[in-house]
């Protein structure tokens, strides 16, 4: 499937425990990081995330994925992000 | 909606964060396309997957301190903050905090809100139903043409007025056209642009208010900037993103 994970590599980020979780947080830039914890963590919603970050809603979307595409490629045993 | 628009809105949609408009084209794009179906299968899966193993994670300083100056900015609601500390973490009871302050400093200043403001806001939800209806209702323009000469004389002796034209293709906003649209109780010029698969209509009326610089809202997911500038007041709405709109905003107003 040209575009999106293979199949070993989604196995390897739907396999991941916390602490797998844990670590490659800990290793993404703080600001893809603590967009991912109010999202992910939090359940906060887009526009509250976008008043504490003091960020406008269209840069909170574009962070967002590119902070999950980030996190699922470190899962995955890259360490860049995946552009789908 | 293409691909890449499947693309670009697929956290949007798995978040349940898109408007209902946006999110009946999503879906009845990914119905009928199969790579697009199992992308979105596939993430859904990941996302639900690393979600559930994400671990607890105490939040930055430099956030945490800025969810607390908002605290104290919003004078949150005492009563609120003692039912919530038995049982929520005290971070987590920080954020969920700000967020009720966020809405009572919001909604203080609704209170505040003048006419002027009502009415700002009466138009901007106008001038998106209107971007919606002309996408939906696909007639997006009355002259189709990518060139500036052609699509500001066709207004001519159908408003009273003639909105500037310009050709912003080198700044990657490509002319589609003009249409006459209906605003703000008289009738307005309609310039539309095009950036990659998104379209951008402006509207486009005299005013008689003072210049004002760009103001952006999100109205049903959808982008809107507004602005006034030599006795024109421009109303510019799209799904593209806000840091754009804002570019193509300022390119016109220049």
């Amino acid at each position: 499937m040209i575009g999106t994970w293979s199949d070993p590599e989604a196995e390897l980020i739907k396999n991941a425990n916390s602490q797998q979780v844990r670590d490659a947080l800990e290793e993404l830039p703080l600001e893809y990081r603590e967009i991912l914890i109010l999202r992910e963590l939090e359940d906060l919603s887009y526009k509250e995330i976008a008043q504490i970050i003091e960020k406008p809603l269209g840069t909170v979307m574009s962070r967002l994925s590119r902070a999950r595409r980030e996190l699922y490629g470190r899962l995955a045993g890259g360490t860049t992000e995946r552009v789908i | 909606m293409n691909h890449e628009q499947v693309r670009e809105f697929l956290d949007a949609y798995i978040d349940t964060e898109l408007d209902v408009v946006t999110t009946l084209h999503f879906e009845n794009h990914v119905s009928e396309c199969a790579e697009c179906r199992a992308i979105v299968e596939q993430y859904q899966q990941l996302h639900a997957c690393v979600k559930a193993q994400f671990p607890r994670f105490d939040l930055p300083v430099r956030l945490e301190d800025k969810i607390r100056t908002q605290l104290r900015s919003a004078q949150y609601d005492q009563r609120a903050r003692t039912a919530r500390r038995d049982w929520l973490p005290r971070w987590r009871a920080w954020s969920l905090a700000a967020s009720v302050g966020i809405v009572i400093a919001v909604g203080a200043l609704l209170l505040q809100t003048t006419n002027r403001q009502s009415r700002s806001q009466l138009l901007a939800e106008q001038a998106v139903s209107d971007h919606i209806r002309s996408l939906m209702a696909n007639h997006l323009t009355d002259v189709p043409s990518t060139d500036q000469h052609t699509v500001k004389p066709w207004f001519s002796g159908k408003l009273d007025f003639a909105p500037v034209v310009k050709d912003l293709s080198v700044a990657g906003f490509v002319l589609a056209g003009g249409r006459l649209d209906y605003l703000d109780d008289r009738p307005v010029a309609a310039l539309v642009y095009k950036r990659r698969q998104h379209s951008i209509n402006v509207f486009v009326w005299p005013s008689t208010a003072s210049d004002s610089g760009l103001r952006t809202t999100t109205i049903k997911g959808y982008n809107v900037v507004h602005w006034t500038q030599s006795h024109m007041t421009y109303w510019a709405v799209s799904d593209l993103n806000a840091v754009e709109l804002q570019e193509f905003a300022h390119d016109l107003e220049k």
